[in-house]
């Protein structure tokens, strides 16, 4: 017999399970209009825009030869050129990649294309986190220098890939939220929000705290919210820390 | 005039200690400065190199034997939340043996020492280079390779501090600029070697640019590199100019035990291909110290 208990554990497994597939249609596919745009910049055979998610790189979007095959695969950051930009931040062009035999490998057993040479640029947010990383694969003579139209297309995908990301971990949160209210019988979000604040990792510990807050802020007058609205504005323009360097 | 006792500021006493103003800077220049005196045989023997990276496969016949290991794993138990583990581990990527080769090329007899700050439970976060930095700082190594660098303004005290740290304690932090038009730290310290790509892809030859911020500049444009399982790729990149320069000073501080950062720049600012007609004429010397890539001691 379903229970409130039972029903509630099931949407928390809904919810775990649906993260990856909340992100929005259009955004991957602007992800991809700019994947051509880069390949026909450069005169590429293949661009892709990958999203890292925990240890490993997913492929969201690509354009170009073996871009089929290579999209929604997943591949450990553990190892790998474009692992080693995308833990660390830096950019790495290398060409004659085929002569690394652990690298050749994985690529043609994975997507059936094996590149000569390989670009690939961090794709990160104002703080400087890895989001995920922007593949160039086997450039010719294109319209500009290469790694400054990767870095400004990197910059374009930055958006995209962190609404992506918010979004997608955004309603399974709020699912868990209603599945704990549910198994506990409240009848107000916010208190549910701020249990699962401290049980779940960063950053959507984060996250979690911000929508209990919001929950809160709802239930009051709509003057209370502008004050605290100003007053978190105010607050976020003092934290701002000011350019020394 | 007053007969009250004159005061000495703090920071003063190093330069009033009883016989004298204390330690002398051990810098005697020559002129003009040629490679012959700035690297002795060219060698760096007994000098201490970290490669702050990925690790460094020592069974690659372009690195030679690595002297020490530590690697920087996450660990919540600890104070900082990271432990140091000593003992031989292997490069994840082929970035650090790549470095390392280059490095050996340059200055065959270093002692070459891998800090790695990357791997499985670590995200290569600033925050872990900049451990592997102070380690380096700590065990007195007298250079280190530091191919990374972050934009994040989170970081930046901790590597105005870790970059004082090294300056003083002679400590020469060689740092990549960006591939990218950003501003990052710690290569755009002006404490750091700061290393960008000149042209060619010979790595006797080094400019300077005083104007800061990419401060140095070497070969790292479609240049051939060490990578995983003994191969070698071609590969663009500052990460490949810095172990450059890494090399170069490694010449120069076994040839002047106890220089100094500013003063290495000096001495190396002076060999490099851009120096005025009036200084240096580098090709005086050029045989010194250069020797054919690869040949790597047993």
């Amino acid at each position: 017999m379903a229970t409130p208990g039972n029903l509630a554990q099931q949407l928390a497994a809904i919810a775990d399970g649906l993260g990856p597939v909340m992100a929005p249609v259009e955004q991957r596919a602007q992800l991809v209009e700019l994947c051509a745009l880069v390949r026909v910049a450069t005169g590429a055979a293949s661009v892709s825009i990958a999203r890292l998610h925990d240890d490993e790189l997913v492929y969201e979007a690509a354009d170009g030869s073996g871009g089929d095959a290579i999209t929604g695969i997943h591949l450990p950051t553990s190892r790998g050129i474009a692992g080693y930009v995308a833990l660390t931040g830096q950019s790495l062009v290398v060409d004659q990649v085929q002569s690394d035999p652990r690298f050749a490998r994985d690529v043609a057993e994975r997507t059936g294309y094996l590149p000569n040479s390989l670009l690939v640029v961090p794709v990160v947010d104002d703080d400087d986190r890895v989001l995920g990383v922007l593949s160039i694969l086997d450039r010719t003579h294109g319209a500009g220098d290469p790694l400054a139209v990767a870095s400004s297309a990197a910059r374009v995908a930055a958006p995209l890939l962190a609404t992506g990301t918010a979004i997608a971990r955004l309603g399974p949160l709020l699912l868990r939220g209603v599945a704990d209210a549910v198994a506990n019988d409240e009848q107000k979000l916010a208190g549910s929000l701020r249990r699962l604040a401290d049980r779940v990792p960063a950053p959507d510990d984060d996250m979690a705290a911000m929508a209990a807050l919001l929950a809160e802020m709802r239930t009051l007058p709509a003057s209370s919210q502008q004050a605290i609205g100003r007053m978190v504005r105010e607050a976020i323009t003092l934290a701002t820390p000011r350019r020394r360097w | 005039m007053t007969d009250a006792d004159s005061v000495l500021p703090a920071w003063s006493e190093v330069f009033h200690a009883p016989g004298g103003p204390g330690p002398s800077p051990s810098l005697r220049l020559p002129a003009p400065i040629n490679r012959r005196w700035a690297y002795g045989d060219g060698r760096g023997r007994g000098v201490r190199v970290a490669v702050v990276d990925s690790g460094i496969d020592a069974d690659h016949p372009m690195v030679g034997e690595v002297q020490q290991y530590v690697a920087i794993e996450r660990d919540e138990q600890a104070d900082d939340g990271v432990r140091f583990t000593k003992g031989r581990h292997d490069d994840l990527y082929g970035h650090g043996t790549a470095c390392a080769a280059i490095i050996r090329e340059l200055a065959p007899d270093v002692e070459l020492i891998s800090v790695r700050v990357l791997g499985e439970n670590l995200k290569g976060s600033a925050g872990a280079f900049a451990h592997g930095v102070e380690w380096c700082i700590e065990q007195g190594v007298d250079v280190i390779n530091l191919s990374m660098s972050t934009a994040s303004e989170r970081w930046a005290e901790t590597f105005w501090d870790l970059v004082d740290m090294a300056t003083y304690r002679r400590v020469m932090l060689v740092s990549a600029m960006n591939n990218e038009r950003k501003r990052t730290i710690p290569s755009e310290l002006a404490g750091v070697f700061s290393v960008a790509c000149a042209p060619g892809v010979d790595r006797e030859q080094v400019w300077c640019n005083p104007q800061g911020p990419a401060e140095w500049g070497a070969a790292g444009i479609d240049v051939d590199v060490a990578w995983l399982g003994g191969s070698t790729i071609r590969a663009t990149g500052n990460s490949f100019a810095a172990p450059v320069i890494a090399g170069h000073l490694a010449r120069i501080v076994a040839a002047h035990p106890g220089i100094n950062s500013w003063q290495a720049k000096t001495v190396l600012s002076q060999l490099a291909v851009n120096a005025p007609v009036d200084g240096v004429d580098p090709s005086l010397d050029a045989t010194v110290g250069h020797r054919p890539a690869r040949s790597v001691p047993h």
